[in-house]
């Protein structure tokens, strides 16, 4: 219908209720511990925060453990010099039909949420975005420098305008439709590993 | 909405197998305690929820303002925005788009505004090949019913029944109960469908006016496949999933899944502005639906109930949802929540019964995120009906004679001697009585020998004397 007229029915006569302003950020603690323990209970495996070199060992022998095509978004590769065993999705996020068979993809995030384990993914690191849910797999790489306490903070933290995609990923896929018995791996990715590395 | 809503009647049928409603309640009594446990990790979730409640009240406060600004940047950022007065504009729209773009398969995530508008069946009718793929909507659909509950849409079905459609529908091993091996067959069927759709519908969960971007929350993934797949994507929304800003998201993502789940944030939060620039051809469509949102909005007594961010919270704590399931209410939304916005947006004549579905315990209004005063809204939808002529007859002869009695002080005590004599008589259910319904679902115990007055003049007199 009629786009004014549309918008025109929500008219309201008399005092509107302002805006309550900006909500106070939460108290959590920003710590990497506190971001291990929420990512264990929402079903992830938080590795720790190492160096560089710990890292590209970690993230080798995930590569070696994954037994099928491992596949780095165009952010994580320079990540993974030295590293054997992977490639990285050349047509940029033209073809995501292409990424279908991915056993493990390697991403890199852009900040981590200590309140709720989650990490950020969008347009500006992740142009190849199916790979974040076709992969079987994920290894998340986020440096260590970009935790915040909480989501409000997060939330408050993002330029505008937003990246045409953006994504806070809290643990692998998961669902409790069957008798509300928890399964791992619905859709997405059956498993998240997440590495905060030191730059 | 074709057949009017029976609640008494498929309440009492669903009632009949004791052992599924005691499973049944148990089982939605595990999320409002995992709610309750997910709550203590938020040291300010009181200041939390009125934060919420405010921001939604701005909201409707300001619909035209928000709305002529989100669409605004919507389209700034590539969105192609339609507007529907009703669910029936809604259905043809997205038809219409469909046949433009010659779509034949579509992945469909959980929308429960489509699912108000019968946008499934429609589509069906018109030979789109329709798959819904959140799990538990996947699962009602392959059994062509609705859902019973809006966060797990197939929480009223046992894994053996589960394992037996999806033995008869996916092939998985008949006997087969395991809820992963079964999840799992699942996800093997529906991966391929993501990756042969044409285009892909979603809902929406919030939709941010700053940046003409929208919210989409899910555990699954679903949506998240469903909208980096296919070419075409089609977002569905009503239009009081507006919020002003990205930091206003927070508040409600920190109350969303928790109060739904005790999660502390869904697996996804996706914001999505517009189309994929990266993917040749991508379109990304927006259509915003009134469907009597705006008669609600007009409606000053429950226009509260507009702020639901649908968590489903009020449902799983509700005793009586708990025992009567969601199918009992006949609507796409069941429970305390359902029941205040069905008159509204279905109309009271065919929801005329739902508002009754409730104890008034009040447990609905304390868990709302967004503090819809829930009982409250039940109580005075009660009262409209009763005026609108809409209660039956036994019930307003019984409130008129009530009324009447307990108007006259004199007569209630005398009529209060003989009802306690009687007692053991009236509340003997007979067959045909009037009473007869009433007294089946309610166990009464026996009446106390003498009333308050009674009791209170001779304590009183005791004490004085002693």
């Amino acid at each position: 219908m009629d786009e004014r007229a549309f918008i025109a029915r929500f008219r309201r006569a008399g005092a509107l209720r302002p805006h309550p302003g900006a909500y106070p950020p939460p108290h959590y603690e920003a710590t990497w511990e506190r971001f291990g323990r929420m990512l264990a209970a929402v079903g992830g495996t938080f590795v720790g925060r190492v160096d560089r070199a710990s890292m590209a060992a970690a993230a080798s022998e995930a590569i070696a453990r994954a037994g099928g095509r491992c596949v780095a978004s165009i952010t994580a590769a320079p990540l993974l010099e030295g590293v054997a065993g992977w490639s990285v999705a050349h047509d940029g996020g033209t073809r995501p039909h292409a990424l279908d068979d991915v056993q493990l993809g390697v991403l890199t995030a852009e900040a981590a949420v200590a309140e709720n384990a989650a990490v950020l993914l969008s347009a500006r690191s992740l142009p190849e975005r199916a790979l974040a849910f076709l992969a079987q797999h994920l290894l998340v790489l986020v440096p260590a420098n970009t935790l915040v306490p909480d989501l409000v903070t997060a939330q408050s933290r993002l330029s505008i305008p937003l990246p045409q995609h953006l994504t806070w990923m809290s643990g692998p896929s998961k669902t409790a439709d069957i008798e509300q018995t928890l399964v791992i791996g619905a859709h997405g990715s059956r498993s998240l590993m997440v590495i905060a590395y030191e730059d | 909405m074709n057949a009017p809503p029976r609640f008494h009647r498929d309440a009492e049928t669903f009632l009949r197998d004791e052992a599924r409603v005691t499973w049944h309640d148990q089982a939605i009594w595990h999320l409002r305690k995992k709610r309750d446990t997910a709550t203590e990790d938020v040291p300010d979730w009181e200041a939390l929820r009125d934060h919420a409640a405010a921001i939604k009240a701005h909201v409707l406060d300001h619909l035209p303002q928000l709305l002529t600004a989100f669409i605004d940047r919507a389209r700034a950022a590539g969105w192609q925005v339609h507007c529907a007065g009703d669910a029936d504009e809604l259905r043809r729209t997205v038809h219409r788009i469909l046949e433009q773009k010659r779509v034949q398969r579509v992945v469909k995530s959980k929308s429960m505004l489509t699912e108000e508008c019968g946008l499934n069946p429609y589509l069906e009718e018109r030979g789109i090949d329709l798959v819904d793929t959140d799990l538990g909507e996947r699962i009602v659909q392959l059994r062509h019913e609705p859902p019973s509950h809006i966060v797990v849409p197939a929480v009223h079905l046992r894994r053996r029944e589960i394992g037996e459609l999806f033995h008869k529908t996916m092939g998985t091993p008949a006997g087969e109960e395991d809820p992963t091996r079964l999840a799992h067959a699942a996800r093997r069927d529906l991966r391929a469908r993501f990756l042969a759709a044409e285009a892909g519908i979603t809902g929406v969960n919030f939709a941010v006016a700053e940046t003409g971007s929208i919210i989409i929350c899910t555990n699954e993934g679903n949506a998240d496949l469903g909208t980096a797949l296919p070419a075409t994507h089609i977002a569905c929304m009503g239009v009081e999933k507006l919020i002003p800003t990205l930091a206003d998201a927070a508040v409600f993502l920190r109350l969303l899944a928790r109060s739904a789940t005790g999660q502390p944030i869904t697996s996804y939060t996706t914001h999505l502005t517009g189309p994929d620039p990266l993917r040749p051809g991508h379109e990304a469509h927006l259509v915003i639906v009134d469907a009597g949102r705006s008669g609600l909005n007009a409606d000053e007594e429950h226009r509260r109930s507009l702020s639901c961010i649908r968590c489903g919270a009020c449902l799983n704590t509700c005793p009586v949802y708990r025992r009567a399931s969601g199918h009992s209410y006949g609507l796409t939304v069941p429970g305390p929540i359902g029941s205040v916005l069905g008159p509204s947006l279905v109309g009271d004549r065919l929801a005329r019964e739902l508002p009754f579905a409730s104890t008034l315990c009040g447990s609905c209004t304390n868990v709302c995120p967004v503090k819809i005063d829930l009982h409250d809204q039940l109580l005075s939808w009660r009262r409209r009906l009763a005026e609108r002529h809409l209660v039956p007859w036994p019930k307003r002869l019984a409130m008129r004679i009530g009324a009447w009695v307990f108007s006259h002080p004199a007569l209630y005590d005398h009529l209060g001697r003989w009802v306690r004599r009687l007692w053991p008589w009236i509340t003997r259910p007979i067959p045909g009585s009037p009473l007869g319904p009433w007294l089946k679902e309610r166990a009464l115990p026996p009446a106390p020998a003498a009333s308050f007055r009674q009791r209170w003049k001779k304590d009183h007199a005791g004490k004085r004397d002693g």
